[in-house]
């Protein structure tokens, strides 16, 4: 008796659990649908990310599992070489995007300039364009006889062309595609320090650059560094654009032509998994080194995308004109891809000239007669991997906000993850994963498509209706229940109504973002099952058909920006939007 | 809704194509077979066209597909790749009703398999092309052999892939290496990597850079590649070096190929004078030597004066003459995989060390030639060619410590 | 006889420093019609409490009866099926819907046709003084007006209990002080029995029919407005409610027949009046409670009587209805309430009389 009233006082829990029906406990619905979603995560995300990475340890010419591989891969002079051509990479475009970013974001976030929400737009602009596509139009506009080198020979202000492509070329592209990454992370920064932190040091006399350098910047670190890990993983995770800049010795172009081309030879395919989990490493790792990093050492609400309030200060003449300029010029740079891809698209045989001569609407014409499947494939895919990504991301944002549920820093661990992991590793994995021979065969069915759609993008729809879930009361649903509604008829009158926004926010990105997905369906894509990011790329590797690829370019240039004035409309600036997109790839 | 869409298209004629061909020629076959098919039968059909690359990747895809492939006919690449799906026990032979009108071989090379496995439908030469306003600026000539090539004044100016990544490409290693020889072959080969400006990912990379004049040159061009940009308004020109050899492209059946009765239909459509015309249309010689370009360029296919052009005022392909190389098949598909990995190893990715060489050699023989008139140089000569034969060998450290010795014995 | 009862209930949360337990096997029974409030600092359990009669957290052990019928032990029943209204700390009023349809949620649910309850609402409506307010969203109105929607949600519906969970700590204080009175006179006029939460003690006596004292998770005293504040049980309670002196001592001397007992304190001998409890042991360890407006300030009064101490006064601090004075006797300070003419001047040394009466000792 004395020990029964002891075991009741110390575990109570146990206790409660004994005495509570069994039965009552497993019908607990949030227990179910962590379950489910589980189930969803282990089978789509780490079975065959699990079978990708046994597959790295096995030994081609005896397909027992080793270390031979890896042994290779860093014995190898060249693997070995393409890492740190990576690493040096991915050096010189986070230093590129930083030092573009300081002044840019600063201007952008602290100066009361006339037309900079517009500047703002512009400059925020790559974030949704696919990455391809801004390199088509640098092809053309700085090739070796593209529009720059031309006008600068016509002008005679050189005589040779300059090589504009390659490595530096590449350095350049990339850098600009990851700008507004970095420009949001230091916007944010910016914003979400005290005014009263920054006057303070002018009170005690530090003042302009002195102030910056010593309070903003030190203040902004945690928010640059979440910016600067998204844009040092880039190079790990971005084949297309080195290959279209003739640069094929990095680490995930290496992978993917190793595994797209590897033919009879069984070892370069292991070499290009090897490579694609390398670089998944260097992100994975990067990535959890910086969160434990910023969860240490947090001086602003770092996660929490504020991006009102913050000083703003009215600068002299002179600086009001040097900011005009640098936005004028970034502007005009990132003006530059939709305005190449459009001459391109609007005429046929653009080459040798600074401009087209030839003026056709021939290329619309053909992606529209002949190639229209590829457009209603997009639609097709992205809007089934929609309505999958819709229901599921409900489905754990509300486990994540709502419920105890176990698991659920493991599903939001999983969903983060996802954020940073190489298109090429999840094309590869499912590849392996759900063939026939060795896995379930799913990747016979054009279901493989959206449903890698759906892994790949999640976290753009589940970071949204998380936070918008996070900013909803709970004693919203909690009234609802009281006055006599189920869970179920809480969710859909008073959950689901007042969430709408957010969500709806999170269903423009996340299709903007599936829209344009090259990495993975490229491995999945069987005949008849091609997308616009698809037929694009193949009508640019087939050579000749360079007006229809930066066509379709523009169509989705296009498509995507219809979609973000919607998105910008409804979710209240674009500022908010582009930073629920900047967790990207 | 989903299960009616499939009833509906189950009962549909279909035939499904795999291979490399280019898009512009399965467009043309498309449409031409659509309109055949449908004339013919009286009903329409379905036609699916899949291309997941160059042509060693075509074959893996049905290699992949383990017997049961989803396509019905292996359309394209020359006889490497028909033998090697014919030795896996991929195809099938079918003689098709054109059969005669194909030549059995050309210059000492097959065009057709005497078992009925494979057949060329459209036959080209291996070539290389070129960007003339392109070398224009850059006041060079147009390379008219091999060896022009080499020429230190191309360098940084060639585009070319590897060769796993394009069977052109494969074919002209191969050219290389039986013409030269296996020693001086990959020596030859090491000094046109040091030329080369850019690795492209595949012969019509290839293409596209030498019509948008980003390369003047492009190494490992499919003959008819010039025609159709030239028809298409580019001002690139073929360059059929001094040695090449014949690329029959090909179709062949399919093994359990799962439409064959169409499949059948099909070839003997593909060989027909109509079909034939399709091919050129599409942007490829026509294979059948009883066919005249003149009178079909008076019929008004335009192409067909395109043809002439690039033919050089020939009425068929097959009265080019020209002198092949004596190609060895049955060496070129022992060695396959070993050139393909060779040259992956000892040329692609020793890239930056042969051009460093390369030139640092020539810098030493600029020095030699400046001093030749005023000082004996024999020795440094005798130096600097034992580099280059170092160089040759892919021995680059030691043709490298050999050219400094050379520009030492100058002192 | 009670219609709500609580029974040694227990919930323990799991937070990143280990398990909290936030209500610590606390019972309590709450009569029919009664208009409870469980009272205590932020942290102290009440809301989780509130939170358990409502069904919206889950105890690890314990039970809630209401009118009869088990909420937990018998299984659970969800906050939808008890019959509860609720109003919430920051209203929870639907920003997507009219306040009619607010309010009509419930009645909604429960299947009442159209016309009875647009009556029921404008009824409900005209109680809480909104009446012709339906079609407003909650974003076109007040606070206050929000507060009172949230109240007639909760009440449209005849809940056989009603829970208020802080509802007036979001109004600004002249506001809030209007309301207390107005919703005692709303809650009384219907006859319902309600829990009201709150850590504001003046809210808590103004409106209560009885008070549960809450601390750390348990209930530290429960009673009427008057006895929780002149009967504190404890040292925390008299401290909680109200402004008080707590003086440490030690009991010298016990007068059992006539429940006196003399504690020394650091004022000097301090003779005290037993109530709760009505005997204790010698020597034991004591506070004194004695509130400022219990002590009395001796201007010309010299007579030697017991409980007289001198003092200093070290501070005066005039409010316009009352002047608190500081004074300083020995080492203690004590506050002392007197009426705003009083003249005494800092500096100044006057006599202060404890009456015995109201002189609580505490154990705890």
């Amino acid at each position: 008796m004395l020990l029964r009233q002891k075991r009741n006082k110390d575990a109570g829990g146990l206790w409660a659990r004994l005495r509570f029906p069994r039965w009552e406990r497993a019908l607990r619905p949030e227990l179910t649908l962590s379950a489910f979603a589980w189930l969803v995560i282990l089978f789509f995300i780490v079975y065959p990310v699990s079978l990708l990475v046994i597959d790295s340890f096995r030994v081609a010419s005896t397909g027992r599992l080793g270390f031979q591989n890896y042994k290779a891969f860093f014995s190898d002079l060249y693997y070995f070489n393409t890492f740190v051509r990576t690493c040096l990479l991915s050096a010189l475009v986070l230093l590129t995007t930083t030092v573009l970013a300081l002044p840019l974001a600063y201007i952008l976030a602290r100066y009361k300039l006339r037309g900079m929400t517009f500047f703002t737009a512009l400059t925020l602009l790559p974030i949704v364009l696919p990455a391809y596509a801004g390199a088509f139009a640098w092809v053309v506009f700085f090739g070796r006889f593209g529009t720059f080198n031309l006008l600068l020979m016509q002008w005679g202000l050189i005589s040779k062309p300059l090589n504009l492509l390659g490595f530096p070329g590449l350095v350049i592209m990339q850098s600009l595609h990851l700008l507004p990454f970095m420009v949001l992370s230091l916007m944010a920064a910016y914003t979400s320090i005290d005014p009263a932190l920054e006057e303070a040091a002018e009170v005690e006399g530090a003042s302009g650059v002195r102030r910056f350098f010593t309070i903003t910047l030190p203040l902004s670190t945690p928010s640059y560094l979440a910016g600067a890990v998204l844009v040092f993983l880039w190079p790990f995770t971005d084949w297309l654009t080195p290959l279209i800049f003739g640069v094929t010795d990095l680490l995930p172009t290496t992978a993917y032509i190793n595994i797209a081309y590897h033919f009879t030879d069984v070892t370069r395919r292991y070499m290009g998994i090897v490579s694609v989990v390398m670089a998944s490493a260097v992100c994975v790792g990067a990535f959890l080194l910086l969160k434990t990093w910023v969860e240490r050492k947090r001086y602003t609400g770092l996660s929490k995308g504020t991006l009102l309030g913050g000083r703003t200060i009215k600068p002299t003449f002179a600086v009001r004109m040097l900011s005009y300029l640098y936005v004028f010029f970034i502007s005009a740079i990132i003006l530059i891809i939709p305005v190449v891809l459009a001459l391109s698209g609007f005429s046929r045989r653009w080459v040798l000239t600074p401009f087209p001569r030839y003026w056709t609407l021939e290329n619309f014409r053909l992606i529209f007669a002949e190639a229209g499947m590829l457009i209603y494939n997009s639609f097709r895919f992205t809007g089934v991997a929609l309505l999958m990504g819709v229901s599921f991301g409900l489905l754990v944002a509300y486990l994540l906000a709502r419920t105890n549920a176990p698991g659920r820093a493991g599903l939001e661990f999983v969903n983060s993850l996802m954020l940073v992991f190489p298109g090429v590793a999840v094309g590869v994995a499912f590849l392996r994963a759900f063939w026939y021979g060795h896995g379930i065969p799913l990747a016979t069915h054009w279901i493989i498509m959206p449903l890698a759609l759906f892994v790949r993008r999640l976290p753009y729809f589940l970071r949204m209706a998380y936070a918008a879930y996070q900013q909803l009361d709970p004693s919203l649903e909690e009234a609802a229940e009281v006055a006599g509604a189920g869970k179920f008829r809480t969710f859909a009158t008073i959950s689901v109504p007042l969430l709408l926004k957010g969500i709806f926010v999170g269903v423009i990105m996340f299709f903007i973002m599936a829209f344009q997905e090259i990495s993975t369906a490229i491995f999945l894509y069987r005949g008849g099952w091609e997308t616009l990011p698809i037929g694009l790329y193949l009508n640019w590797h087939r050579g000749m058909e360079f007006g229809i690829a930066s066509a379709m370019a523009f169509l989705m240039v296009c498509i995507v920006f219809v979609l973000l004035a919607i998105a910008a409309r409804i979710g209240g600036g674009i500022l908010k939007v582009a930073w629920g997109a900047s967790g990207r790839d | 809704m989903l299960a009616l869409v499939g009833v509906v298209s189950s009962a549909q004629q279909k035939v499904v194509w795999i291979g490399p061909i280019y898009k512009e020629l399965a467009e043309s076959l498309t449409r031409g077979f659509k309109d055949y098919y449908l004339r013919t039968y009286g009903e329409p059909i379905e036609v699916t066209f899949i291309r997941p690359g160059g042509w060693p990747v075509c074959v893996d895809k049905v290699r992949e597909w383990g017997g049961q492939p989803d396509a019905d006919v292996f359309l394209g690449s020359g006889a490497p790749a028909h033998r090697l799906l014919q030795n896996l026990g991929l195809t099938v032979p079918y003689k098709h009703a054109h059969w005669e009108a194909i030549p059995a071989e050309w210059h000492g090379m097959m065009v057709k398999d005497p078992d009925g496995y494979w057949s060329a439908f459209a036959p080209w030469l291996v070539s290389n092309m070129y960007n003339e306003p392109v070398l224009n600026m850059f006041n060079l000539p147009v390379p008219q052999t091999w060896e022009d090539l080499l020429d230190p004044r191309y360098r940084g100016l060639v585009a070319m892939c590897l060769p796993y990544a394009s069977g052109t490409m494969h074919e002209v290693c191969e050219i290389i290496l039986q013409y030269y020889g296996e020693k001086d072959g990959w020596a030859y080969l090491r000094y046109l990597g040091a030329q080369v400006g850019r690795w492209t990912t595949g012969s019509t990379d290839t293409t596209h850079m030498v019509t948008r004049g980003e390369y003047p040159i492009g190494i490992a061009q499919p003959q008819m590649n010039a025609m159709v940009a030239r028809r298409d308004g580019y001002p690139v020109g073929n360059l059929v070096p001094n040695v090449t050899i014949l690329v029959p492209e090909s179709a062949a059946l399919l093994k359990n190929a799962p439409n064959e009765k169409n499949a059948k239909i099909f070839l003997d459509w593909l060989y027909s004078e109509e079909g034939q015309k399709y091919v050129l249309m599409g942007g490829y010689f026509p294979a059948r030597s009883d066919i005249s370009l003149s009178a079909w360029a008076a019929e008004g296919i335009t192409m067909a004066n395109h043809a002439i052009n690039a033919l050089g005022g020939k009425d068929n392909f097959w009265q080019l003459e020209l002198e092949l190389l004596n190609y060895d098949l049955a060496l070129a598909e022992s060695r396959w995989d070993f050139v393909n990995k060779y040259f992956e190893e000892e040329i692609y990715r020793k890239w930056d060390e042969l051009k460093n060489t390369l030139t640092q050699i020539e810098q030493v023989e600029a020095e030699i030639k400046r001093v030749a008139n005023s000082r004996d140089v024999s020795e440094a000569l005798a130096l600097v060619a034992q580099a280059r034969a170092l160089f040759g060998e892919g021995n680059l450290a030691e043709a490298r410590a050999t050219a400094e010795k050379a520009r030492a014995a100058l002192k | 006889m009670s219609f709500v009862e609580i029974q040694d209930l227990v919930k323990t949360f799991r937070t990143k420093f280990g398990a909290v337990t936030a209500v610590d096997h606390v019972s309590m029974e709450i009569k029919r019609g009664e208009l409870i409030t469980l009272l205590g600092p932020s942290g102290c359990g009440k809301t989780t409490t509130l939170r358990c009669i409502a069904g919206l957290e889950r105890p690890d052990d314990g039970d809630v009866i209401i009118d009869g019928r088990s909420m937990f032990r018998k299984g659970f029943v969800p906050p939808s099926q008890r019959n509860i209204g609720m109003v919430f700390q920051n209203y929870a009023v639907w920003p997507h819907m009219t306040v009619a349809a607010n309010v009509a949620y419930g009645l909604k649910l429960e299947g009442i046709p159209r016309q009875a309850r647009t009556q029921r609402v404008h009824e409900i409506l005209a109680l809480v003084g909104l009446a012709g307010l339906e079609r407003r969203y909650p974003a076109q109105l007040s606070g206050g007006q929000q507060q009172r929607v949230a109240l007639a949600r909760a009440l449209v519906r005849q809940p056989k209990v009603l829970l208020l969970d802080e509802p007036l700590s979001n109004l600004d204080a002249k506001l809030r002080e209007r309301m207390r009175f107005e919703i005692r006179r709303i809650v009384k006029q219907l006859q319902i029995t309600a829990v009201y939460v709150t850590h504001d003690q003046a809210e808590a006596m103004v409106l209560s029919d009885r008070i549960a004292i809450m601390e750390s998770g348990k209930i530290i005293q429960v009673g009427s407005p008057a006895e929780i504040y002149h009967r504190p049980a404890t040292r925390f309670v008299a401290d909680f409610i109200g402004m008080t002196n707590i003086l440490e001592g030690q009991v010298e001397q016990v007068d059992k027949e006539r429940g006196l007992a003399l504690v020394i304190t650091g004022i000097g001998r301090t003779l005290c009046k037993l109530h709760n409890p009505t005997s204790i042991p010698t020597n034991a360890n004591v506070y004194l409670s004695v509130r400022p407006e219990d002590i009395e300030v001796l201007i010309d009064d010299t007579s030697p009587r017991a409980n007289i101490y001198k003092g200093k006064v070290t501070e005066r601090a005039y409010l316009g209805h009352l002047l608190y004075l500081f004074l300083a006797i020995g080492d203690v300070q004590i506050r002392v309430q007197c009426h705003p003419r009083l003249q005494v001047e800092e500096g100044q040394e006057v006599r202060i009389y404890l009456d015995p009466e109201r002189c609580v000792v505490l154990t705890a």
